[in-house]
């Protein structure tokens, strides 16, 4: 039975909504959390501005851990402390708690790799005129990175995407599941295509708005 | 007599790790209260570490370093940060906020110091003014060459009226005429704001146009240290004499020595030009004096600290006990160098 979009075409935009809420709530809140951490990794590694051997080995551990389990498997892995923290095993926010989790540890290490990159020599005259770490952090640090943090961002964006599209295998809903459910396993090609296409205008169009925004940062 | 500013006694700084280095190496010196303070030396000498100990940037490792009254060796990362804006420092790479416009950089350090927004303003026109950029105030900094980005940090340093300026190769990003640019305005900030100037710089042309002291530093060690045209004209320390020499090359190497001599009889001496008891009168004379014929075959003089310097080759000729007489009252007022023909390379075999 072909999908009938006149009758059903809710269960379609139910599905690009619950997409859009999980890259928002996973990207918000992992992003967030990843600044922190990131900021952190910058500040405490030899030779930043308040070196702390500890803190910064254990992060990296932490993060070196984590980031290369393959997510379906973390998904998984995590699934005892999903159900601690959000309630359940299964449904849409029992995928955007472990999403959120990855997306903090992918998204400290662009932020830290995005600072680290940074001219030294600007961290080093704001600290010869008094500046605190935290101001050099948020007056200095940042706002001269700001073009490759909101590239990192936006590569971050297009990277929940496509983790986004797991979240049916907890029964989370969304653009993935949509697509396998009422595509792949009714031969309905054209409903998968129209997903493809749908996902391919979202990431085309936060790509190039991220690189626009970078362009803006930059032109100084 | 003038105060001195900063006083580093027994002072020491040596960075752990897995190659130890003993950047700093028991310097003892005094700075004075507005003085143009030069530090030159070979890079990895120590100059950056030792100017970066005066504000905190590293901490003194052992000995007693004191800054305008303040104890900087026993201080706090803390402590320092509020010391800081009386010490303005301006750098190679010059360091500007790209982020930020060139109002907004000279204004940063004010922001820091909870300036309100109508003071800020007039303080960075004032400095902007005195630096001669009021007109790139929305500029970026990319937006300007690197002189005028070298004056915007001059400008930025000075928005908290620091009483101390350090200056870290501030001119070796910068051609000769956008460096005698930049040295112009240190000078009227050392002139006219009454600002101590502690300049690193690895040519002792800066030394010799706006220092009044210069240190020379080796291996972390303070080897030599006087007026600038004392150390010119007398250099005691062998790095010493290798920048003298770098600069001046107003003596003959052997080769040129020996091309000159094969062109030019009679025996050949160097006199150095040097103003102190003696006048040059006296010395140019000397060889006239004696009947002798002396024609000057290699040689400089220079302007330093508003004082000749330089030295003179002469090929003399004449008797020789005539030649002796006068070289003997040479040796009297200020010495000189005979160049052996013997040992001298032999260029009429070269072509
Ligand atoms: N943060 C640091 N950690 C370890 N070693 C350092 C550090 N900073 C400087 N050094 C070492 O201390 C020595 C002196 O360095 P410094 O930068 O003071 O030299 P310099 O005279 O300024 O040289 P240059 O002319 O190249 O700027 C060098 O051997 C350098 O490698
Ligand atoms: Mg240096």
């Amino acid at each position: 039975m072909k999908f009938d979009f006149a009758a059903n075409g809710g269960i379609f935009l139910e599905a690009i909504g619950t997409t859009l809420y999980i890259v928002a709530v996973a990207l918000g809140v992992g992003g967030l959390v990843g600044l922190g951490l990131g900021v952190l990794l910058f500040v405490t590694r030899p030779g930043g501005l308040r070196p702390n051997a500890i803190l910064f080995n254990l992060l990296n551990l932490l993060i070196n851990f984590f980031r290369p389990i393959p997510f379906i498997i973390f998904i998984a892995a995590m699934g005892p402390l999903t159900l601690a923290v959000v309630g359940s095993s299964i449904g849409t926010n029992a995928f955007i708690f472990p999403a959120a989790l990855m997306v903090s540890f992918a998204s400290a290490r662009l932020v830290e790799q995005s600072l680290v990159s940074l001219d030294p020599g600007v961290v080093e005259a704001a600290r010869s005129m008094g500046a605190s770490t935290w101001t050099i952090i948020r007056t200095v640090a940042i706002p001269e990175a700001l073009a490759p943090l909101i590239l990192a961002y936006t590569f971050l964006f297009v990277a929940v995407v496509d983790m986004s599209a797991l979240a049916g295998i907890v029964a989370g809903g969304g653009l993935g599941a949509f697509a396998l459910s009422y595509g792949y396993q009714r031969f309905d090609w054209a409903v998968t295509w129209l997903t493809v296409a749908v996902i391919v205008v979202l990431v085309q169009s936060v790509q190039y708005l991220g690189n626009w925004l970078a362009r803006k940062a930059l032109r100084r | 007599m003038a105060e001195p500013i900063i006083a580093f006694d027994g002072v020491h700084k040596v960075f752990e790790g897995s190659n130890r280095v003993h950047a700093v190496d028991d310097v003892s010196l005094t700075i004075d209260a507005g003085e143009i303070f030069g530090v030159i030396g070979f890079s990895g000498a120590g100059k950056s570490t030792l100017v970066r100990l005066v504000n905190g940037l590293e901490p003194v490792t052992s000995g007693r370093l004191v800054v305008d009254g303040h104890e900087v060796s026993a201080m706090s990362e803390k402590q320092l940060r509020a010391v800081r804006p009386d010490i303005g420092m301006i750098f190679q790479q010059f360091n500007l906020f790209g982020s930020k416009t060139i109002a907004e950089n000279v204004a940063y350090p004010l922001r820091l110091a909870k300036w309100d927004a109508g003071r800020r303003a007039a303080r960075v026109a004032e400095l902007l003014a005195f630096v001669g950029l009021t007109d790139k105030a929305d500029a970026h900094p990319s937006q300007l060459s690197g002189g005028q980005k070298q004056r915007v940090g001059i400008a930025r340093a000075l928005a908290t009226s620091p009483k101390i300026l350090l200056a870290d190769e501030c001119t070796s990003a910068l051609d000769p005429q956008t460096t005698r640019e930049v040295l112009d305005v240190l000078r009227r900030v050392n002139a006219e704001l009454g600002v101590t100037i502690v300049l690193i710089t690895h040519e002792m042309d800066v030394v010799r146009y706006l220092c009044d002291r210069v240190l020379i530093m080796e291996n972390g060690r303070a080897v030599e240290l006087g007026d600038v045209y004392q150390v010119f004209a007398r250099p005691r320390a062998q790095v010493t004499q290798r920048f003298v020499a770098a600069t001046m090359r107003d003596k003959p190497s052997a080769d040129a020595l020996g091309r000159l001599a094969a062109t030019h009889p009679g025996r050949l001496v160097t006199v150095p030009i040097v103003d102190d008891a003696h006048t040059d009168a006296e010395r140019s004379s000397v060889f006239a004096r004696h009947g002798l014929e002396a024609r000057v075959i290699y040689g400089g003089i220079i302007e330093i600290s508003e004082r000749p310097y330089g030295s003179l080759t002469y090929a003399v000729t004449g008797a020789d006990t005539a030649v002796d007489a006068a070289l003997a009252d040479l040796a009297g007022s200020g010495g000189y160098t005979e160049h052996d023909r013997a040992t001298l390379p032999n260029s009429e075999g070269h072509r």
